[in-house]
């Protein structure tokens, strides 16, 4: 993997124009007119909380979720609310808000502690809209001319977005500038907007039955939100391998390879041969790929699967299976690993819901499940760690 | 008008890769075609990021997108 070659050298450039870099030509957040600020002051526990355009209402405690539920952060919207926070400390602080304050005796205070504690759990869904942690989308979309150890600190987009001094009119610009970018959003990322939605209903749906966060999950709901999580991270994976730009770093990840398509008599498939051998493709990956560069933006893509990899004369040899579309011999072609479909994940966990909701132990019935393994990507298991 | 003092920008990128380029041959005046590098070599990454990074800025500048 060359990537930390290749990031220096952009860290090197921004420290040289004093710009930032963009890693991506797609925005990875939308920034929603009715979107609520919330920083911290500084002081142990307090906030600054604001709708666009609004005066800040500085609180701490139950007073700050009844400042949330002023700006429209309660659970009698019909669309989800969208916050935006400058780190995750504010996360964490908001977190223990809503379970604080969790079934409080005032309607509208117990109200906002629902909404932002599903807020919250929402953080854990990369891609989402409803809470933008914007140090952590940052530090994805753009390079700074500063050390690593420094893009997951607030101050450092402050100076290199060149953002307002005041720090609600700022957290308002740096969602404008991560939410405008001119190609929109990739459209593998209306999938995690589109859950949001529903996992706002259901969520708005089970509070008015009298649930609250606070409440022990069932194994059903524990197991679709963990298999939810993975999925959506999936999305955002390959919703970033959809960015040209993106790609072109993803090429000293091994994300992408850069080769050339060749035919041979007697094979159906096709084999792509690559300098680099770095390749994170194996037999059995689902791979998409078309005829062209990294940048080319092109809908003639073909989908199919490694059959085989090996090296030969120093070279990556990816043998692929027969397809439509497939490079001619000679093609110069660009794969990756095909994207997850959206409508086959919604499809896998209403089965898992239904398995598990199922009356009855498996134990006691004829159709044994199978174990089934998968990775868990690294955000998710992050994100639990966090939450131990 | 910057609001980043890029000459401290660039002492500190410079102090945070010295390791990661230690080796590699790789100097500040590198020519910036990765084209003129093996594929899979730092110096290619090298040039690769620098042109990726310079041609973004250039094509951001005339409001393009990408």
């Amino acid at each position: 993997m060359t990537v930390e070659i290749y990031d220096a050298a952009q860290r090197r450039f921004a420290a040289l124009t004093g710009r930032p870099v963009w890693r991506v030509a797609h925005a990875l957040i939308c920034s929603r007119p009715d979107a609520v600020a919330v920083r911290e002051t500084g002081h142990r526990g307090q906030v600054m909380i604001a709708r666009r355009g609004g005066s800040p209402v500085t609180a701490s405690g139950g007073e700050a979720l009844d400042a949330l539920a002023a700006t429209g952060v309660m659970m009698d919207r019909l669309n989800p609310p969208q916050v935006l926070v400058a780190d995750p400390a504010t996360v964490d602080l908001l977190a223990g808000l809503a379970r604080v304050h969790a079934g409080a005796d005032d309607p509208m205070r117990a109200s906002a502690a629902e909404a932002v504690a599903w807020c919250t759990e929402r953080a854990d869904f990369p891609g989402s809209s409803a809470l933008v942690d914007l140090t952590a989308v940052s530090a994805v979309a753009l390079v700074a001319g500063v050390a690593p150890s420094r893009d997951y600190v607030p101050a450092t987009w402050h100076a290199w977005l060149e953002l307002p001094a005041d720090r609600i009119a700022a957290t308002f610009a740096w969602a404008d500038v991560l939410a405008g970018r001119p190609s929109g959003m990739p459209a593998l990322l209306d999938a995690v907007l589109t859950d949001d939605a529903e996992s706002w209903e259901r969520r708005r749906e089970a509070v008015a039955g009298g649930w609250c966060h606070t409440m022990p999950e069932g194994l059903a709901h524990a197991a679709v939100g963990l298999r939810s999580r993975c999925d959506t991270a999936d999305l955002w994976e390959a919703a970033l391998l959809s960015d040209p730009k993106w790609r072109r770093r993803a090429v000293h990840t091994g994300h992408v390879v850069v080769g050339t398509a060749e035919r041979r008599t007697g094979v159906a498939g096709f084999l792509v041969t690559a300098d680099r051998l770095d390749a994170r493709m194996s037999a059995g990956t689902e791979i998409t790929g078309w005829t062209g560069d990294p940048d080319t933006e092109t809908f003639a893509r073909f989908f199919t699967a490694v059959r085989s990899a090996a090296v030969a004369d120093g070279r990556l040899v990816l043998t692929c299976d027969k397809c439509a579309r497939m490079p001619g011999h000679g093609d110069p072609v660009t794969i990756t690993v095909a994207p997850p479909s959206p409508q086959m994940q919604t499809s896998v966990r209403i089965n898992m819901w239904a398995k598990y909701k199922a009356r009855g132990s498996w134990i006691a019935r004829a159709d044994t499940p199978t174990l089934s393994r998968r990775d868990v990507p690294l955000e998710v298991m992050i994100a639990a760690a966090d939450d131990e | 008008m910057s609001a980043v003092d890029r000459a401290a920008a660039v002492r500190e990128v410079a102090a945070w890769s010295a390791p990661i380029l230690a080796g590699t041959g790789i100097a500040p005046d590198l020519p910036v075609d990765p084209g003129a590098h093996a594929a899979g070599s730092a110096a290619h990454a090298w040039a690769a990021g620098w042109r990726d990074a310079a041609l973004g800025t250039r094509i951001e500048t005339r409001g393009e997108g990408l």
